[in-house]
């Protein structure tokens, strides 16, 4: 029997028992639908998050943060040797820099929201060329580092083990995954002891994370299920428990505990406090603090130059009051330069382009409605021409955007958010022409049979 | 995964979730169920694990499906947490065409039917089993197989309870 139980004769007939199910087309729509909200994790879902890091180690980060450490930017003489290889399939932007790991979104013009609209500048639009700077997002730490200090911290007790992703299976189907293509070392840092865990992984930069298990109590168990598996000092399923086995209930439902949680004021100044100490130097006022039923949460943004890039740093506290988890990104960013940029006005020719989008701090996208999304999922078929509906661009705010290039690396570069009547009708880079080396086109018109 | 990548990424899933869900539930309550699961899966998109977009995908989809299961029975409304084997098959719901299979397939716990249907019907690897399941590798490949071996047994034995 191989793993996947190929070879099984009763699998597979199982298998070809089945009858085909005739299962409904779904959609696009829905999945446009389901992403409409600028849904930031909520706090349960962030403390499940790192609980599936601590367990599974190979979670990707979720919410993270550059290391701050800048400087501010002198402006300098544009640079025309300035150029970034953008590759054609690996993850373009990088806003959220989870992308990075990820990579394995395909972007072809399919997915860019606008197809459907042809938008035009308005009359209020700025016609002025300018400059702008361009950083390369680097390591302020090595993983080995950035876990050490996460160690000393918060002085947890054991050896830190090293790993390489392309060891752990993770690697390998996709030719997107930025590692794969040559990018930066790709390499683990891991400590898990007494419910405490640190997970580092070195992608593009080292993203971190920090679990500590006894910061939320679970309460007596008030409810128990009838299936019974071995179960953990207060009642839950360990992850070996097998339901099959009968010989023993878990807990369904944990009595509520009265939280003992920071003020809020206490909250931001422990965040200032702790982010610091681990790289992230913000004030009290960069500090966003949300306080749940029995949990409280905090973010600071990284800001370039007083703006956020979209890349947050995040703490919260569980029901002891002490601190739960922590994520970020160990990494600062250099300045290379200053290019040419085009107006606002000439970047609006760029949202038919899928090819300038950049990501950028997730405010800056917040009204994004549906039917911007007018075309996703409705491909012209052959001989089909979409008549599009003409917006005009009436609003553009200049913003730091991120993006991924070939090699996997990750860049700010100027950028530009363009909005219509109907809202955000996109994010482009406007770098002058020549500092992108753009891939091919990929109309993305080749279709895909859902059925 | 901002929404563009998240449509570029989960586009592809939308035609397995509607089969995962289409062997579970009448097929009138698919399109509402899938758009449940999507709003999770955006939602939690930050834990989705890279490589493994669909088992994470039935994961969540084990959950609505149960709690799906619960208020059509009026049997309370809260979040599956422990209970994704609710979500597993019938023998109708899978529509399995030989009727000893069906019986000995109809007579396993939920939790032997879902590991098997995973498996068996949506074509997961072990792997992925596991991540939909919630489990370990390990477990979940020992799941499977004490599932089909019990479906072994029952076939050899001829039961059909």
């Amino acid at each position: 029997m191989n793993e996947n139980f190929e070879q099984d004769e009763t699998i597979q007939a199982l298998r070809k028992a089945a009858k085909a199910v005739r299962a409904p087309k779904l959609s696009e729509s829905i999945l446009e639908s389901a992403s409409s909200q600028p849904t930031k994790a909520n706090w349960r879902e962030k403390l499940a998050l790192a609980s599936q890091r601590s367990r599974m180690s190979l979670m990707g980060a979720a919410a993270v943060v550059a290391v701050a450490a800048l400087s501010v930017p002198l402006v300098q003489a544009p640079n025309s040797n300035i150029r970034i290889t953008l590759g054609s399939t690996a993850s373009r932007e990088s806003g959220l820099a989870d992308q990075a790991l990820t990579g394995s979104s395909k972007m072809s013009s399919a997915y860019w929201p606008q197809w459907g609209y042809e938008y035009f500048a308005g009359e209020d639009l700025s016609t002025d060329e300018g400059n702008g700077n361009v950083y390369r997002v680097v390591s302020s730490k090595s993983a080995a580092e950035m876990a050490k200090l996460l160690k000393d911290y918060f002085a947890v007790e054991g050896n830190i083990s090293y790993g390489d992703l392309s060891g752990l299976g993770i690697m390998g189907e996709d030719e997107g995954f930025a590692p794969s293509a040559g990018g930066p070392t790709t390499s683990t840092a891991n400590l898990s002891n007494g419910g405490k865990s640190i997970y580092v992984s070195n992608q593009t930069v080292p993203y971190f994370s920090y679990f500590n298990e006894a910061a939320y109590k679970l309460g007596k168990c008030v409810k128990w299920n009838e299936a019974k598996v071995p179960v953990d000092e207060v009642g839950n399923p360990t992850e070996e428990s097998d339901p099959t086995n009968t010989d023993t209930t878990y807990c369904r439902e944990n009595a509520f505990v009265e939280p003992t949680l920071p003020t809020q004021a206490d909250a931001k100044s422990e965040a200032v406090e702790v982010f610091g100490a681990l790289g992230l130097i913000v004030t009290t006022s960069d500090i966003i603090v949300k306080q749940m039923t029995d949990t409280m949460w905090a973010t600071a943004p990284m800001k370039l130059n007083g703006k956020p890039i979209g890349l947050n740093w995040s703490i919260t506290w569980g029901n002891t009051g002490e601190i739960y988890t922590i994520d970020g990104v160990a990494a600062k960013f250099d300045l290379v330069g200053t290019v040419h940029t085009i107006s606002d006005a000439s970047a609006v020719e760029r949202l038919s382009d899928y090819r300038w989008r950049v990501s950028a701090d997730e405010s800056l996208t917040w009204g994004m409605i549906l039917s911007a999304y007018r075309g996703v999922g409705t491909a012209p078929k052959n001989g089909e021409v979409f008549e599009p509906i003409k917006k005009k661009v009436i609003k553009a705010i200049v913003t730091p955007g991120t993006l991924t290039d070939a090699s996997g690396q990750m860049w700010i570069v100027p950028s530009v958010a363009l909005y219509s009547d109907l809202g955000v009708a996109g994010i482009v880079t406007n770098v002058a022409s020549g500092v992108l080396e753009l891939p091919e086109f990929d109309s993305g018109m080749g279709g895909e049979i859902v059925r | 995964m901002d929404q563009q990548e998240f449509v570029a990424t989960f586009r592809e899933h939308l035609t397995p979730v509607s089969k995962y869900l289409t062997r579970r539930v009448d097929r009138s309550d698919v399109e509402d169920l899938a758009a449940d699961i999507f709003e999770i899966a955006w939602r939690k998109r930050a834990s989705c694990p890279n490589g493994m977009e669909l088992a994470w995908l039935y994961k969540i989809a084990g959950y609505v499906v149960a709690n799906h299961r619960r208020k059509q029975n009026r049997r309370g409304l809260s979040f599956a947490i422990n209970d994704n084997d609710a979500a597993a098959p019938s023998a109708e719901d899978l529509a399995i065409g030989t009727s000893e299979l069906a019986g000995a397939f109809a007579s396993l716990s939920p939790a032997d039917r879902q590991a098997l249907s995973l498996i068996a019907f949506e074509n997961l690897t072990v792997n992925q089993t596991a991540v939909a399941l919630g489990v370990s590798a390990n477990t979940a490949s020992q799941r499977i197989k004490r599932a089909r071996e019990r479906l072994a047994k029952k076939l050899s034995e001829g039961l059909s309870d």
